[in-house]
């Protein structure tokens, strides 16, 4: 049993003997747990879907203030890998938002703070899947690693924010390793704004930049758009509009560059108070893409999900989603998918708020 | 609102596209497994239809894989002949350099034959395993999984329901590129299919690491194997290396 694991397992034990001491220390200290089970069917027989349900996550997150400026948060995860649970530090840092003024400062290992999904825990998204874009730019869940971010409030009329950070770099993505020194640390900034958008109670637009350059030279930028719209009455969304938009280019050493291109949109109606209706649409594409005869090949990678979502609270989550995927070169499909996914997610104990 | 949402979804709605046409593929070509693969290099040819090639080829795939960071099943049914071998490289350019390398060699005088895999990247072979259980005299099935997003790439071989290498925790470099092709010396291949696979969430027995051989620089070990290549060279610390040209 390796460290995390019994880390994890005694964090578990540890601090659900404390859930209701901690109501009476005026520590502040918040603990809770989550968990994401997903099933996948398949609907065609070379459908990419495993068969089975899974629990895909399960997380326990602890957070509190430290003094009279700090906060501190620590989260393990179990993720499933190789038909095993593994769990592992999910994030760990210390942050103040009254040292510097207008400020929030982390220190740590965390989500790095670009895109929308990357800074949510899947558990909190609004689909299943994460986008082929996230995926592929991001790893299943999100891009993951240790540094210092920095975000800054602009002192405007209206809200903007600045964020700035840069990370170890020493992997990006999913790794097997410790990775090597790169020869530019994972760096990113991202400018977001609140504004209006066509009668939306609340709308928030971020711009996004990325890089890093790996230990064999290997350079990789992306640079992306993140947009979310929602429109409440009272606790009830009615609509909920939610892209991002990404671009990368990839050039290793003595090789041309590779350039990608994805998007998704997401747009999900409020039938009632509890139950949603979203169309998860999906869309990638490789730039450079030739033959081995050096012709273009035009290519796209698409899908389209329709989602149904069930919210009892802002505690559970019980989602069924149809997923049709078609690959084109040229026009011509070369691959479909077909398949249902079945989702519950659940989160117990006290949660931090939930960002807009 | 709710109008604004259909809307929306009429947009999204995907159309259907016409059956598979050709690559265009030239007269250097061999239509072969159901794609077109380009010819690099061709020794003493015996055979050469659509459902089988034997001799000495290095042929790539006229179709690309979807990106360099892609994950992708190989499906090969191959027999080698007496001192024969089969590579798989994957992820490489299109000259088939600069990928990740999976061999099957067979040596080894008549009634003592042996079949060995090695693994190779780049920078030579990296890991060696003695494949005890596969008889090299007969027809070869294999599935090979190689998922480049991941760092290193992650490579899985499989014959039937048998696992016979998992690189996880022992894998080395990846592919750069965004090719994947076949370079074989003396043997027959009957089929050759690619599939992408999605990523790491797979499931996959462990396989029997007696015969593994891992490749470390400055380190002299002892390789259960005979070297039969006409040409193979040495790195710095005078181990082996193995041209798949």
């Amino acid at each position: 049993m390796n460290l995390f694991r019994s880390a994890f397992i005694a964090a578990i034990a540890l601090f659900s003997t404390h859930v209701s001491a901690q109501q009476l220390d005026g520590s502040g200290l918040k603990f809770s747990a989550a968990a994401d089970i997903v099933g996948s069917y398949k609907t065609r027989n070379d459908s990419t879907a495993t068969d089975k349900t899974e629990v895909r996550e399960a997380e326990i997150l602890l957070t509190a203030p430290i003094d009279h400026r700090f906060e501190g948060l620590i989260s393990f995860a179990s993720h499933r890998e190789a038909g095993e649970s593994k769990a592992e530090l999910h994030e760990a840092f210390i942050k103040t938002s009254n040292l510097v003024p207008r400020s929030n400062i982390r220190f740590g290992q965390f989500f790095l703070g670009v895109g929308r999904l990357n800074r949510f825990h899947r558990h909190e998204w609004n689909f299943i899947t994460a986008p082929k874009v996230q995926r592929t730019f991001f790893d299943e869940e999100g891009a993951l690693d240790t540094g210092l971010e920095y975000t800054y409030i602009m002192p405007l009329p209206f809200y903007m924010d600045v964020t700035a950070g840069v990370t170890n770099g020493y992997t990006y993505g999913h790794s097997h390793d410790e990775g090597e020194k790169p020869r530019q640390p994972t760096h990113y900034v991202r400018t977001s704004v609140f504004h209006p958008f066509f009668w939306a109670t609340g709308a928030q637009t971020g711009l996004n930049y990325l890089g890093r350059t790996s230990s064999d030279n290997t350079k990789m930028n992306m640079v992306g758009l993140d947009f979310l719209a929602k429109w409440k009455e009272g606790s009830m969304t009615h609509f909920l509009l939610q892209s991002e938009i990404w671009a990368r280019r990839v050039k290793a050493p003595k090789v041309d560059h590779e350039d990608n291109f994805g998007l998704y949109l997401f747009p999900q109606v409020g039938i009632t108070e509890e139950v949603y209706f979203g169309m998860l649409y999906d869309f990638f594409t490789n730039l450079s893409l030739k033959n081995a005869l050096d012709k273009k090949v035009n290519n796209s990678q698409q899908a389209i999900s329709p989602t149904l979502t069930y919210k009892a609270s802002e505690f559970s989550t019980l989602r069924v989603a149809y997923t049709f995927g078609m690959d084109k070169q040229d026009s011509v499909p070369t691959k479909y998918d077909s398949k249902v996914e079945f989702q519950a997610t659940f989160i117990i104990g006290a949660h931090p708020a939930h960002e807009f | 609102m709710k109008k604004l949402f259909a809307f929306v979804c009429i947009l999204l709605l995907v159309a259907c596209g016409d059956p598979k046409k050709d690559s265009g593929a030239g007269s250097n070509t061999q239509r072969f497994s159901g794609r077109d693969f380009l010819v690099l290099n061709q020794g003493t040819v015996l055979e050469s239809t659509e459902q089988t090639l034997n001799g000495t080829m290095d042929i790539v795939s006229v179709e690309p894989l979807k990106s360099k960071q892609s994950n992708n099943s190989f499906s090969l049914e191959f027999s080698l002949k007496e001192n024969g071998s089969l590579t798989l490289v994957a992820n490489s350019d299109n000259k088939l350099e600069n990928g990740m390398n999976i061999q099957f060699q067979r040596s080894g005088l008549p009634g003592n034959e042996k079949l060995t895999m090695y693994l190779a990247n780049s920078d030579g072979v990296y890991s060696t395993k003695l494949l005890k259980f596969i008889n090299p005299t007969k027809s070869i099935q294999v599935q090979i999984e190689v998922h480049n997003s991941e760092k290193p790439a992650h490579i899985i071989v499989s014959e039937g329901n048998h696992s016979v290498y998992n690189s996880l925790g022992k894998g080395r470099g990846n592919g750069n590129g965004n090719f994947w092709g076949l370079s074989f010396k003396n043997a027959i291949v009957n089929s050759a299919e690619q599939s992408e696979v999605q990523g790491h969430n797979h499931s996959h027995g462990h396989s029997d690491d007696e015969d593994d051989h891992d490749h470390n620089h400055g380190h002299d070990h002892h390789h259960d194997h005979d070297h039969s290549h006409d040409d193979h060279e040495h790195d710095e610390h005078g181990n082996c290396k193995h041209d798949h040209k």
